[in-house]
């Protein structure tokens, strides 16, 4: 996405990494979020049904 | 004596699977903060360029952002790195890391700020061998911006965590 912002046309290249940037995090944190859901579990169900 | 239960020796099979359970544990709880942190620098960094965009709109060219802007952007930006050491010092409460883990730390921690003022420098005597001021604002996004994902590639190699290598190169490309 560097490269690509790069040959943005200013001032909206401003535009461009706001939302290439801050939606790349945002999106990533969603993922993320899923993940560690995901890694509760195992450990919920490797924990057996008592500690579930 | 016979022993009771609770002194009976685990199997090497159940020890295995007690340290993975604990290993899983500590890992899931360490990580909890990663989707926060990216949370705060999302937020950062949308808000931050979004008002660097509406205070240049009306130039229509290469131009350096107004004072206030770019107060604004750096405040935005510091509050995430405030909220990012805060999170992640809480998460490593209670563990007792090796002198290898504070080593990896201390330096990936050092090198946002040690490589962010280098990027400073680099602008900064760029244009005193004659690169236009306004083109400043081509060059520190898209140098913070790279370098930002270097970063995070490196940050998921370390931490093994694949939504941070994803998100640094997707940044470098």
């Amino acid at each position: 996405m560097t490269a690509v912002g790069a040959f943005v046309p200013l001032p909206t290249h401003y535009l461009f990494y706001a939302i290439a940037g801050g939606g790349a995090f945002l999106l990533v944190a969603a993922w993320s979020t899923w993940w560690v859901h995901l890694a509760r579990r195992r450990v919920a169900r490797a924990a057996g049904p008592d500690h579930a | 004596m016979e022993p009771t239960n609770d002194e009976t020796p685990l199997t090497p099979a159940q020890m295995l699977a007690l340290l993975e359970d604990q290993q899983r544990t500590v890992a899931g709880r360490m990580a909890s903060f990663v989707p926060w942190i990216l949370l705060s620098w999302g937020v950062a960094w949308l808000a931050g360029f979004l008002i660097l965009w509406v205070d240049a709109v009306p130039y229509d060219g290469p131009t350096v952002p107004s004072v206030p802007a770019g107060v604004i952007f750096g405040g935005l930006l510091a509050v995430a790195t405030v909220v990012s050491m805060v999170l992640g010092i809480r998460s490593g409460r209670g563990l007792r890391g090796t002198r290898e883990s504070a080593f990896v730390g201390i330096v990936y921690g050092n090198m946002w700020w040690i490589g962010s003022i280098a990027l400073i420098v680099i602008g900064r005597a760029m244009v005193d061998r004659g690169m236009p001021v306004a083109l400043l604002a081509v060059f520190f996004p898209s140098a913070y911006f790279f370098y930002a994902g270097v970063m995070y590639v490196m940050s998921g190699l370390v931490w093994r965590a694949r939504p941070m290598c994803c998100s640094g190169s997707g940044r470098c490309s």
